[in-house]
């Protein structure tokens, strides 16, 4: 069976970088905030979407092109994007709203920090797991 | 023979271990918005004046017990405790206390506390 040429190859894995650049930024900046301002709560109107969403889509697709080291680093730094992103999108946790006439204020900042603890954790573990001496025979 | 390949059972173990305690960990708060978003009395606080004082009636309805409940009247605060499904107490406090605008501070499950706040 032949193997998949080169440039084809960078192709393919940039398309599967934009797509999964395009799925972070929907997750950390659009659902995750959506379940709260769905309840009432008011969340920080992200600035320049335009922005984070080409961040989001360079840092899929720097993850899959590059070579194993650097692309382990920037799988890290896209998980620390995402937590920071969600982080300041949800003022820490700290989400106000006006509900029946009463300002409510809760604090669900445990989902927050257990939100970007373990992606990071996974983050770190899926980059030194293709760094493993295996990994850099291939 | 193949190898076994161990290099992703990190990454997959952890991904579970994430899954499982984020349901863990929202599922009280869960439940607790389901329920007040369905009864709007699913803690209420009612009072009556008598001769002599006031007596609030705080009583909780919820699945999800509530922890360190407290009740701020202008510079009057009582300290209701913990509130549990069914939970129903009575206090009394002075008559001059303002009932116009109050501050209700409470914790789900010990894990996300919240503060009401109503302005006359």
């Amino acid at each position: 069976m032949g193997r998949i040429p080169r440039p084809v190859r960078i192709i393919l894995l940039s398309v599967v970088g934009v797509v999964v650049g395009v799925l972070y930024y929907y997750i950390y900046g659009y659902m995750i905030p959506s379940i709260f301002s769905g309840y009432g709560f008011e969340v920080n109107a992200p600035k320049g979407v335009s922005v984070m969403i080409m961040l989001f889509i360079l840092l899929g697709i720097f993850e899959r092109v590059l070579p194993r080291i650097p692309a382990g680093a920037v799988r890290i730094l896209s998980k620390v994007v995402g937590a920071i992103y969600l982080y300041y999108i949800t003022s820490g946790g700290i989400l106000s709203g006006e509900i029946s006439g009463l300002s409510v204020t809760i604090d669900v900042s445990t989902i927050i920090y257990l939100v970007i603890g373990f992606s990071l954790l996974i983050g770190l573990l899926d980059a030194f797991s293709s760094l493993s001496p295996e990994a850099l025979t291939e | 023979m193949s190898k076994v390949k161990w290099k992703g059972v990190p990454v997959v173990v952890s991904s579970i271990l994430f899954i499982i305690s984020l349901l863990v960990v929202m599922v009280p708060l869960l439940v607790f918005v389901e329920e007040a978003s369905s009864n709007p009395n699913l803690l209420s606080v009612s009072y009556r004046v008598d001769n002599e004082s006031i007596i609030l009636t705080v009583s909780y309805s919820g699945s999800i017990p509530l922890k360190d409940v407290k009740l701020i009247l202008g510079n009057y605060s009582v300290d209701i405790g913990d509130l549990s499904k069914g939970s129903r107490a009575l206090f009394r406090i002075p008559k001059n206390v303002s009932m116009n605008e109050f501050e209700l501070d409470f914790n789900i499950f010990g894990l996300y506390p919240v503060r009401v706040v109503k302005n006359g």
